[in-house]
C-alpha cells in the first residue's frame, strides 16, 4: 500500500515538474521568468568574485529578478569559462569575463572555448592598473628598474598571479616596450596562486617589483611599504596623483595592460535574453549605489555597449596575442 | 578614552549585536553541512553587509567565520563528513566516539576545546598584532617549504601501527595533489583532455569522499547489520576531569594555531593536524589517539578554531587577507570605503576598538549557540541507520556538488570513495593522504617558488634562523619516529604472534 502511495506521489510530482518546464518553454517571451545566475569564474574574494557580488545586488532592480553569483574557479578561469560557453543559452548563465579569460589566456593558451564566440552584453569596469616595488628595494624610479633588468638579466624577479594571468604578461610587456631583448626571460617570473600572494610577495620584498591591479596594492602605497612606479592608466589616478602614467614615461603601448570585467552569456544566446540585459547594463550605468560600490573596490565603472565592448576586447587580444608570439610565449 | 567609548558606541546597538548572534548561528549550521565551507557561507552572507553600518557588517561576517569553522566539527563528529576541511583532523577521534555512544561527549569537548582556543586566539589579536604580523613578513617561500617538511612528519603520528601503509597512502595523497596545471610553466598535468580537471581536484569531494563513503559503503556491505540498528545511545557526557586531563593539548592546540593562522596562506587544517600530532606525542593518552580518545577531539579543534581571531592579525594590521575568508571580509570592509592596514589604525582606531569587543562577543555567543545545539546534534548519532546512512548519502552528493556547482565534483567523490572502501579493507589509514594531499601543493609550490627566487641556489633553504627552526624539528621529529619504530620491531621479535 505504502510503496503505491509512494509511486503516485512520484508520477505527479514528474508531472507537475514536466508541466512546469513545458510552461516555460511556451511563455519564453517573458524574460526572465526565474534567478539568473553569474559565474565568476573565480575563488571569494577576488576582483572578479566582488564585481559579480555588486553587480548581483544592483541588476535585481532593473533586472525584476534575482541574481545569483556563484563561483567556479580553477585553471586560472578556464573551468569556470568552459561551463558557461557550454552552458544552455537561454539566458539564465551568465558569465563574469575577465582580461585572463579573455585576452591573456587565449593568447598562451589552446582553450576548451573561443572567446569571441561568447554573447557579449557589456563592459563593467576597469581596474587600475600599477607597477610597484618594496621600499626596501633600490628602485626609485622606472628607469632604475629597467636599468637593473638590463644590466642582469634574468636576476630581477616579479610575482605574477600564475601563468596566463595579466600579470605575468604585463611584466615582459614592460620589458619589451623598453627595448630590453628577450623579454620573457630579461626578469625572472615567480608565479602565485592568485594576486593575493603576489601582491604580498613584492610587499614582503621576496620579489623585485609587480604589476597587478592597484586595488590590491593601494594600501600598501598609502602606509609607505610599497613605492608605485608607474600606472597604465592613460590619466594620472586620484588616489595616487604622484605616480606618472606609462604614457607619461613614454610607453603609451602600455595601457593595453589593464584589468576589466565584461559580462558575457554562452555562444547565440537567446536574442531576448540579450536585449534584456544590454537593457539592464545601460541602467545600470547610471545607478548610483552600484557607481559606488565599484569606486570603493578600486575600480572605474565602465559599462560599455556591446559593440564598443567587442572592440574592446579584440584589441585587448590582439596586443597580447602579438607579445606571446613575438617571444614564443606559446605554452604547448 | 574617547575613542574607547566611540567603540563602545558602535558595539552596544542592538542591530550589531544581532547581527553577531545571527551570523554566528548561521555559521553553525553552513559549517555543519558537508560541502558548504566557511569562505562561502561568508561570501554568500557578503551582500547583506553592503547595506550595514560597517561595524554591523563586518561582524557579522566574523561571526559566521567563528562559527563556521565550530560547526565544521559536528558533522565530523556524528556521520564522518566533515563540514569544513579544517574539520577533517576532529573526524579521527570524533567518530569512533560516536560509534561507541559518545557523541554528546566528544560534541562537547569540541564545543569547549573551540571556545577556549578562539578566546586565545582573541587575545593574542588583540596584544599581538604587530608582533605576529611582523613574524608573517618574515615567512617567505623557503620558510613556508620548511614549515611544510616538518608539517609531513605527522604522517608518522597518524599512520596507525604500520608506517610503510601511512607512507603509501601519502604518496597516493600527493599524487592526488598534483592534478592540475603545473605552477610554473601551465602545462596540463593528469588532465586527459578533461577541462574539469585543469582546476585540479577540488577538496571537499576528496574529503567527503575519502571519510564518508567508505563508512557508508562499509555499511551496506556487512550482511549481519539488522535493519533497525542504531549506534549506542549517546548519553555521556563530558566530566571536568576529563576537561582539565586536556587543558594541556587545548592551550598547546591553541598556540600553534594563533601562530600559523597569523602567517598568510597556511590555513585552519594544517593546524589542527600539528595540533593533534603534537598532543599524540606528549599525551600519556597517545597510544589511545584515533581509536575515539576525547583528548584527541579536544586537540584537533583547538588547533583550527585557534586559527580563527589570528587570521584577523595580517588582515587588520597589514591589509594582507590570508585566505579566502579573510579576502571576503577585506572586500567588505572595502565596499564600506574603508583599507585595513597600518592607516585604519591611526584613521579609525574606533572601528578597530569595536571589532575587537565584537570579535570576544562572539566566543561568548559562539558558546551560548554551540551549547543549544549540542542536544539536538548528538540525537543524530540515534537515528537508525537504515535511515541515517542514506540520508547521509544524499549530504554527501550534495556537499560535493555544491563547492562548485558541477557534476563532475560527485564523480570525483565517488571515484575517491571507492578507492577509500579499498584503503579501509586493506587497513591503509586515509589521514596520510588527505595530509599529504592539503600540504602536497604548498610543498611544492614553495620549493618552486623558492628556487627561482634564489635563481637556483639551494642555499636559500637555510637562509635564517627560522628555516633552522624547523629543519631542526624535522631531524628530531623523525629520530623520535625512527626510534619508535625500531623499538616497536623489537617488540615484534619477541613476540612473533602479537597482533594477529
Amino acid at each position: 500500500m505504502r510503496g503505491i502511495t509512494l509511486k503516485a506521489t512520484g508520477w505527479a510530482l514528474a508531472l507537475t515538474a514536466a508541466f512546469a518546464v513545458s510552461s516555460t518553454a511556451a511563455v519564453a517571451d517573458g524574460y526572465p521568468k526565474k534567478p539568473v545566475t553569474i559565474v565568476a569564474p573565480y575563488g571569494p574574494g577576488g576582483a572578479s568574485d566582488m564585481a559579480t557580488r555588486t553587480l548581483a545586488a544592483s541588476a535585481p532592480n532593473y533586472l525584476q529578478q534575482g541574481v545569483l553569483s556563484i563561483n567556479k574557479a580553477g585553471a586560472g578561469g578556464t573551468v569556470g569559462s568552459t561551463f558557461v560557453y557550454k552552458t544552455r543559452p537561454d539566458g539564465y548563465t551568465l558569465l563574469l569575463a575577465r582580461v585572463a579569460t579573455h585576452a591573456v589566456s587565449p593568447a598562451m593558451k589552446n582553450l576548451p572555448y573561443k572567446p569571441m564566440e561568447f554573447t557579449i552584453l557589456g563592459l563593467l569596469e576597469k581596474n587600475p592598473f600599477v607597477c610597484a616595488t618594496s621600499m626596501e628595494k633600490p628602485y626609485k624610479s622606472l628607469k632604475d628598474l629597467l636599468d637593473a633588468i638590463k644590466a642582469n638579466p634574468g636576476k630581477v624577479t616579479y610575482s605574477s598571479a600564475g601563468v596566463g594571468t595579466l600579470l605575468q604578461v604585463a611584466g615582459v610587456m614592460l620589458i619589451d616596450e623598453a627595448g630590453i631583448p628577450n623579454a620573457n626571460k630579461a626578469a625572472t617570473h615567480v608565479p602565485y596562486k592568485g594576486g593575493g600572494p603576489a601582491a604580498l610577495a613584492a610587499l614582503k620584498g621576496e620579489v623585485d617589483f609587480v604589476c597587478t591591479n592597484l586595488s590590491a596594492l593601494i594600501g600598501h602605497i598609502q602606509a609607505g611599504k610599497l613605492r608605485a612606479l608607474m600606472t597604465t592608466m592613460p590619466e594620472r589616478v586620484a588616489s595616487i596623483p604622484d605616480v606618472p602614467t606609462a604614457r607619461e614615461l613614454g610607453y603609451p603601448g602600455l595601457e593595453v595592460a589593464v584589468g576589466w570585467s565584461a559580462l558575457v552569456g554562452p555562444p547565440k544566446m537567446d536574442e531576448e535574453a540579450t536585449k534584456k540585459w544590454v537593457d539592464v547594463l545601460a541602467k545600470l550605468k547610471e545607478d548610483k549605489s552600484w557607481n559606488r560600490m565599484t569606486q570603493k573596490l578600486g575600480s572605474i565603472p565602465t559599462i560599455m555597449s556591446p559593440e564598443e565592448t567587442r572592440k574592446f576586447i579584440e584589441h585587448s587580444y590582439s596586443k597580447m596575442n602579438a607579445l606571446v608570439e613575438k617571444l614564443g610565449m606559446k605554452i604547448k | 578614552m574617547d575613542i574607547i567609548q566611540e567603540a563602545f558606541l558602535h558595539v552596544a546597538t542592538w542591530q550589531t549585536i544581532l547581527a553577531l548572534f545571527c551570523g554566528v548561528a548561521i555559521g553553525t549550521i553552513i559549517g555543519a553541512i558537508p560541502g558548504m565551507t566557511v569562505s562561502m557561507g561568508v561570501a554568500l552572507t557578503l551582500p547583506f553587509t553592503f547595506t550595514l553600518d560597517p561595524v554591523t557588517g563586518i561582524l557579522l561576517l566574523l561571526g559566521v567565520y567563528k562559527g563556521g569553522i565550530y560547526g565544521g566539527s559536528i558533522t565530523a563528529i556524528v556521520i564522518r563528513a566533515p563540514g569544513t576541511p579544517a574539520a577533517s583532523c576532529t573526524v579521527l577521534d570524533g567518530f569512533p566516539m560516536a560509534q561507541k555512544g559518545e557523541a554528546r561527549k566528544a560534541l562537547e569537548m569540541a564545543l569547549y576545546a573551540s571556545c577556549i582556543a578562539d578566546f586565545i586566539s582573541n587575545l593574542a589579536l588583540i596584544f599581538f598584532a604587530g608582533f605576529l604580523a611582523s613574524l608573517a613578513l618574515k615567512f617567505g617561500a623557503p620558510e613556508f617549504f620548511t614549515l611544510i617538511v616538518f608539517s609531513l612528519t605527522i604522517i608518522a603520528g597518524v599512520s596507525g601501527d604500520d608506517l610503510i601503509k601511512g607512507l603509501a597512502s601519502a604518496m597516493l595523497g600527493l599524487i592526488g595533489a598534483t592534478v592540475g596545471l603545473d605552477l610554473v610553466y601551465g602545462t596540463d598535468r593528469f588532465v586527459f583532455g578533461v577541462y574539469e580537471l585543469m582546476g585540479g581536484l577540488s577538496f571537499i569531494p576528496v574529503l567527503i569522499g575519502l571519510f564518508a563513503l567508505p563508512e557508508i559503503i562499509n555499511h551496506y556491505t556487512h550482511k549481519d547489520r539488522g535493519i533497525g540498528d542504531i549506534n549506542k545511545i549517546g548519553s555521556a557526557r563530558l566530566s571536568l576531569a576529563e576537561l582539565k586531563g586536556s587543558l594541556k593539548s587545548i592551550l598547546r592546540g591553541s598556540l600553534i594555531g594563533v601562530v600559523l593562522g597569523a602567517i598568510p596562506g597556511i590555513g585552519g587544517a594544517p593546524a589542527a593536524f600539528l595540533s593533534y600530532s603534537e598532543a599524540k606525542r606528549t599525551s600519556p593518552n597517545g597510544k589511545n589517539f584515533g581509536k575515539g580518545e576525547v583528548e584527541g577531539v579536544a586537540a584537533a579543534e583547538s588547533g583550527n578554531n585557534g586559527v580563527a581571531g589570528a587570521t584577523m592579525i595580517p588582515l587588520l594590521a597589514l591589509g594582507v587577507p590570508g585566505d579566502v575568508i579573510t579576502a571576503v571580509i577585506l572586500g567588505a570592509f572595502m565596499v564600506h570605503g574603508l583599507r585595513p592596514g597600518p592607516i585604519l589604525f591611526q584613521q579609525n582606531l574606533d572601528i578597530i576598538y569595536a571589532l575587537f569587543m565584537g570579535i570576544m562577543m562572539s566566543s561568548v555567543f559562539l558558546f551560548i549557540i554551540g551549547k543549544s545545539s549540542i542536544r539536538m546534534f548528538s540525537r543524530i548519532a540515534e537515528i537508525p541507520n537504515s535511515i541515517l546512512y542514506p540520508a547521509v548519502l544524499i549530504l554527501c552528493v550534495f556537499g560535493a556538488y555544491a563547492i562548485n556547482n558541477t557534476i563532475f565534483d560527485i564523480l570525483v567523490m565517488m571515484a575517491v570513495g571507492v578507492l577509500g572502501f579499498g584503503m579501509l579493507k586493506f587497513g591503509f589509514p586515509t589521514a596520510p593522504f588527505l595530509i599529504a594531499f592539503v600540504l602536497g601543493p604548498l610543498l611544492e609550490d614553495n620549493f618552486r617558488q623558492a628556487l627561482l627566487i634564489s635563481q637556483g641556489d639551494y642555499g636559500i633553504f637555510v637562509r635564517g634562523p627560522i628555516c633552522w627552526f624547523f629543519w631542526a624539528l624535522t631531524v628530531l621529529s623523525v629520530v623520535i619516529v625512527l626510534n619508535r619504530t625500531t623499538g616497536f620491531l623489537k617488540f615484534m621479535k619477541r613476540q612473533p604472534k602479537a597482533g594477529t
